[in-house]
């Protein structure tokens, strides 16, 4: 059977938006993407689509009757007006995350989606991904007995320039942002407390705008399970993305992709690959899964999985997180 | 090398494993054991090895170079105090005691009889471990920026056991404190813990924990997390990884034997090791020869009283920050 297309338009072409454009227009014919706008949109990349409109002003992408979803991939400061603007004509959204670094921005987002009856998916990717999923399912089918303890590595290959971090909302939104919502997505339980240890190593400059780029966070899940997180700007080896689900029964162990599977032996040593450079490879399958719930909501008429209230969820926890920093205490996340 | 004549006080599972080691090497004689409870072990005896339920016994032998202390932890300072008027050269297991205030005992007795006190830190001689080090050392992989142990039993010791050992951050998590010093080469300087019960109720009865994940800053800045618990169902995980400007180190479990195995299910391979004497075995080996070998007045790489002050220091700091829940520094 044919399956219908949903029109599409993309807002803002940095990395994740070209990712997504490649996405779509190479591997999911389920959406016909028309318009990507962007302020100054790459033409080296562009001029390679056919059938695609480019520009740049959002309004061409608004203003089309034909286009039922707005994927936005623009920074973060202008997601919330984007989200409004696509609300208002009625067009469905994925955001990538964290949408908003405001809770109340956030809270007003989710009171105008449930008025304009749209959805609002967001971009918490790593719910895709098929590794996590086996993960949770093990968990969830108790081979595990009960969860005592849950540790996330997440470190990135290298530090992103000095600009972007600046902008980013701080390591806790933009990098720790998707291990508070793991930990929710694993379990099914909220973050009840928060614990930052933060050093500043790799940019010394983060220290004037009180950020750090090394941190190991403690965690306290409502029904008590610990948790930890650690996470590092800048690895040189690799993304390093582990995730550890220690039980009463056993233990699940999520270990890191390599790039490749070759390995030299020599008189010395073996040497072997590194690990996956970046999110777009390590989490590829999970970029193209995550837009398939997004055209599967849409065209059976209910609500994506992930959404405004867990990017919310995961806002709190990072908000307590930036307390904890400056307090040198666990804080409470508050949850309302 | 002349031979020495060594005496063990306390004769549990860690004196035996010490005497077996010490039986095995050639240079060294196992004169006595001391146990208040020990029942003769002819195999022993038939070796020579005299055997006493009083301590006292140890001052009429005719020549004592050093002693090893693997009784219950509440017993070591006195025992140091006592022995230390016997001889110079002092193993004592982990903990070295269970205060800050017998343990400054024992610092004024090592600095006015000039003591050559060694602690059973053993997985500081661990093969994998020491390697570990000395790349760090050697700045392979730039600065450090983080260090991570996981250090898991495979199953929890007797209540009986759990009430007399002080706690689990006292008992079992003394090894991994000591390890994050041992490794970066500096103190710990602020520790936030967290831990619950989840086990066996009747650990919590005890007044101890049996999980734990533990957040800490070394004087250096440098950031450290262990993960704790004291029943891996899938045996005894003992795992390290240092995080530095320039890459990583890992040091992986060891596992009970090297067979892989595929079928139509997927791939199996065997379990960690599931007990610290397996583990270790190497460490105890390595810790017990070089703490001979200092007898003849060679310099060798040990944990000694400041290290056991240190580590306590950070055990007790656990302890009140799982009792206040906040961060505490030192």
């Amino acid at each position: 059977m044919k399956k219908t297309k949903i029109n599409i338009g993309i807002v803002g072409l940095g990395r994740i938006g070209k990712m997504h454009v490649r996405n779509i227009c190479q591997t999911l014919p389920l959406f016909n993407l028309k318009t990507i706008a962007d302020p100054a949109p790459d033409i080296d990349f562009t001029q390679n689509l056919e059938d695609v409109d480019i520009s740049d002003n959002i309004d061409s992408v608004l203003a089309d009757n034909k286009i039922e979803a707005v994927v936005v991939c623009s920074p973060t400061p202008t997601h919330y007006d984007i989200i409004k603007k696509c609300a208002a004509r009625k067009k469905h959204v994925f955001c990538e995350k964290p949408v908003s670094f405001s809770e109340d921005e956030i809270k007003e987002l989710i009171t105008i989606k449930d008025r304009e009856n749209i959805f609002i998916q967001v971009g918490l990717n790593r719910r895709f991904d098929q590794d996590f999923l086996m993960a949770k399912k093990k968990m969830d089918s108790g081979a595990l007995g009960d969860i005592h303890a849950i540790h996330i590595t997440n470190h990135d290959a290298s530090i992103p320039p000095f600009k972007f971090l600046k902008s980013s909302g701080g390591m806790l939104f933009d990098l720790c942002i998707h291990d508070f919502d793991m930990l929710s997505f694993l379990t099914g339980q909220k973050v009840k407390e928060i614990y930052v240890n933060g050093g500043v190593f790799i940019d010394k400059r983060l220290r004037d705008i009180g950020d750090v780029d090394n941190a190991i966070i403690t965690l306290e899940l409502e029904n008590g399970v610990l948790c930890s997180i650690d996470s590092s700007r800048q690895t040189h080896y690799g993304y390093d993305q582990r995730i550890e689900l220690f039980g009463s029964k056993g233990m699940v162990l999520v270990e890191n992709k390599k790039d490749n599977l070759y390995s030299l032996s020599d008189s010395n040593q073996t040497q072997a690959s590194k690990i996956n450079h970046s999110f777009i490879e390590r989490y590829r399958g999970s970029y193209l899964n995550e837009l398939e719930h997004f055209y599967s909501s849409i065209i059976s008429n209910t609500s994506p999985s992930v959404g405004l209230e867990n990017i919310l969820s995961a806002i709190q926890v990072a908000e307590a997180g930036k307390r904890s920093l400056k307090t040198n205490r666990p804080e409470r996340v508050q949850h309302d | 090398m002349t031979s020495v004549d060594l005496a063990i006080v306390g004769f549990g599972r860690i004196g035996r494993i010490h005497a077996d080691n010490i039986l095995s090497m050639q240079q060294a004689n196992l004169k006595m054991i001391v146990d208040p409870i020990l029942d003769i072990d002819e195999g022993l005896k038939r070796r020579g090895i005299q055997q006493s339920k009083n301590i006292a016994d140890l001052f009429s032998l005719q020549k004592i170079d050093g002693v090893i202390i693997c009784s219950p932890s509440n017993y070591h300072v006195e025992q140091i105090k006592e022995l230390s008027k016997a001889t110079k050269n002092i193993f004592c297991e982990k903990p070295l005691g269970l205060s800050i205030k017998e343990i400054m005992e024992v610092k004024s007795l090592v600095d006015s009889k000039n003591l050559n006190l060694h602690i059973g830190f053993n997985r500081r001689f661990d093969p994998d471990f020491s390697s570990l080090k000395s790349s760090v050392v050697s700045g392979e992989i730039g600065d450090i920026h983080m260090i991570k142990i996981i250090s898991r039993d495979p199953s929890p010791p007797p209540i009986s056991y759990i009430e007399k050992s002080g706690g689990m951050f006292l008992d079992m998590t003394i090894h991994d404190f000591d390890m994050v010093k041992y490794l970066s080469g500096v103190e710990i300087s602020e520790v936030y813990a967290k831990g619950d019960c989840f086990i066996d109720p009747e650990i919590k009865k005890a007044n101890d924990i049996d999980t734990a994940v533990i957040n800490m800053t070394l004087k250096n800045g440098v950031l450290a997390t262990i993960q704790n618990s004291r029943k891996a169902v899938y045996g005894y995980d003992q795992r390290i990884e240092v995080l530095g400007s320039k890459g990583t180190l890992i040091v992986g479990n060891k596992l009970l034997h090297g067979v892989i195995k595929g079928t139509k299910d997927g791939f199996t391979s065997a379990n960690p090791k599931n007990f610290f004497i397996d583990r270790y075995k190497e460490s105890y080996q390595i810790e017990i020869a070089d703490f001979i070998r200092s007898l003849s007045g060679e310099a060798v790489d040990h944990a000694g009283v400041e290290d056991g002050l240190h580590a306590l220091k950070i055990g007790l700091a656990a302890n009140k920050s799982l009792l206040q829940n906040k961060p505490i520094q030192l």
